[in-house]
């Protein structure tokens, strides 16, 4: 009977209550979006076609994902073997970012039965949503294969473990070809509507910006995410996950600074490139320097003080800030400043139910991951596998 | 400012990239060393003994 007791309230925790809650009500909408059709959910119109599905479950979701190629690219390509501990958890969050990417792409686009079209069955081999549609396809798959020797591991799979294992470099060196394919064509994307961006975000260099951006928001993420997981899945780590915690995040602090630099740099030159500088003294110019100076100066010179004192905490909170300092850059394309020139009885504002498919896709991706991390061997290496990398 | 000519605006906007450019450099420069600086101290420190 106490048996009973003590196993109905493991599972009616508060997360587990707000996850069913969120899924029930992600599944109504998922069943009125493909019954009634884009109108009845969101608020898209002519104006505005692409709403916060791809703003944040697209743009935000692959940008956030980068972790997986730069983690993976630091450890084998550029054999800092130290952050090794740091891989898996990366790729297991690349994946599950671009696959949720996939999902959600499903609902802005519908008829899901037709995904494999632009790749199979009519290529626009002109268009840069074909370049993005195959990178995605091609590197969901690598990230896939790269995954998959922590299922194998799970499942006692040696012999199919060792083999793929084995395909780690090129699948890497994949990773990041297609990683800086795809992640620029997004920001490509946005290159054919210069008239309706703001002239502050609009860029010939948007590609360049798209990319460059990829980088400190990957490393970030997995510093956060990194933060976010210590204290849950404390207890699955082996000594020497927590042993290198701290080494990764000095390590990625220092990259994501320089990367942030980086960035910064090529905003600059955007901005001077069309002799920008007057929109600055203007309302949306605020809004501009909130965003880089706020967003992204600041964690930059964060990162590089916390890099230099040591200071775990101060890097964590950068990671956060520029966390949602992409989201924000990624908001402010697609949307904030898309349209900027029509009245505001025009411009677009996404629906509730639009915001509650978004939340739920995260849902989605939260219970799988805490489903994986639980299970397999992701915060720690498996006993027969040790070092074996 | 006004620009007469195509040529006009180039110059000026490149000019202008130029001197960013440079300080660039310089900022890349101090922050490295701003970041390395300590760590320089760690490798320094046995040296002393």
């Amino acid at each position: 009977m106490s048996t009973e007791n003590t196993s109905k309230a493991s599972i009616w925790t508060p997360a587990n209550i707000i996850t069913a809650i969120l899924l029930v009500f992600g599944l109504i909408i998922t069943v009125l979006r493909f019954t009634k059709g884009l109108g009845t959910v969101t608020n898209l119109d002519q104006n505005n076609p692409w709403g916060i599905w791809i703003g944040f479950d697209l743009l935000c979701g692959v940008a956030l994902a980068a972790g997986g190629y730069t983690t993976s690219s630091a450890c084998y390509l550029f054999g800092l073997k130290k952050y090794h501990s740091a891989v898996r958890p990366a790729i297991l969050t690349a994946f599950l970012g671009y696959a949720l990417v996939v999902f959600a792409l499903h609902f802005d686009v519908g008829r899901p039965y037709r995904l494999v079209y632009p790749i199979f069955l009519q290529p626009g081999t002109t268009s840069l949503l074909f370049e993005v549609g195959l990178c995605v396809f091609l590197y969901v798959s690598v990230l896939a294969v790269e995954f998959s020797p922590a299922v194998f591991e799970w499942l006692g799979m040696k012999k199919i473990r060792n083999m793929v294992h084995k395909l780690t470099l090129p699948l890497t060196v994949l990773g990041v070809v297609l990683s800086t394919l795809h992640q620029s064509s997004l920001g490509a994307l946005y290159i054919a509507v210069p008239s309706k961006i703001h002239p502050l975000w609009y860029s010939p260099y948007l590609a360049v910006l798209f990319f460059v951006s990829s980088i400190p928001a990957g490393l970030s993420m997995v510093i956060f995410e990194g933060t976010l997981a210590h204290k849950p899945w404390h207890h699955m780590m082996d000594k020497t996950h927590l042993d290198e915690h701290d080494g990764v995040t000095l390590g990625f602090a220092r990259g994501a600074s320089i990367a942030l630099a980086a960035y910064f740099c090529v905003k600059l030159v955007a901005l001077a490139a069309d002799d920008n500088w007057h929109y600055l003294a203007t309302g949306w110019g605020a809004w501009y320097l909130l965003e880089v100076v706020g967003f992204v100066l600041v964690p930059c010179l964060m990162y590089a003080i916390g890099s230099r004192e040591k200071n775990i905490p101060l890097i964590k909170w950068a990671a956060g800030i520029t966390v949602f300092g992409i989201i924000l850059n990624r908001f402010n394309i697609s949307m904030v400043a898309f349209n900027w020139q029509l009245p505001s009885s025009q411009r677009y504002f996404p629906s509730l139910m639009e915001i509650g498919l978004s939340l739920f896709v995260v849902t989605i991706g939260v219970t799988v991951y805490r489903f994986i991390v639980s299970r397999m061997p992701i915060f720690f290496e498996h006993p027969e596998y040790k070092d074996a990398h | 400012m006004e620009y007469y000519i195509y040529h006009d605006f180039m110059m000026h906007v490149k000019s202008v990239i130029y001197i960013l450019m440079g300080l660039f450099v310089l900022g890349f420069w101090g922050l490295w060393a701003f970041m390395t600086s300590r760590d320089e101290e760690i490798h320094k420190f046995p040296e002393h003994h």
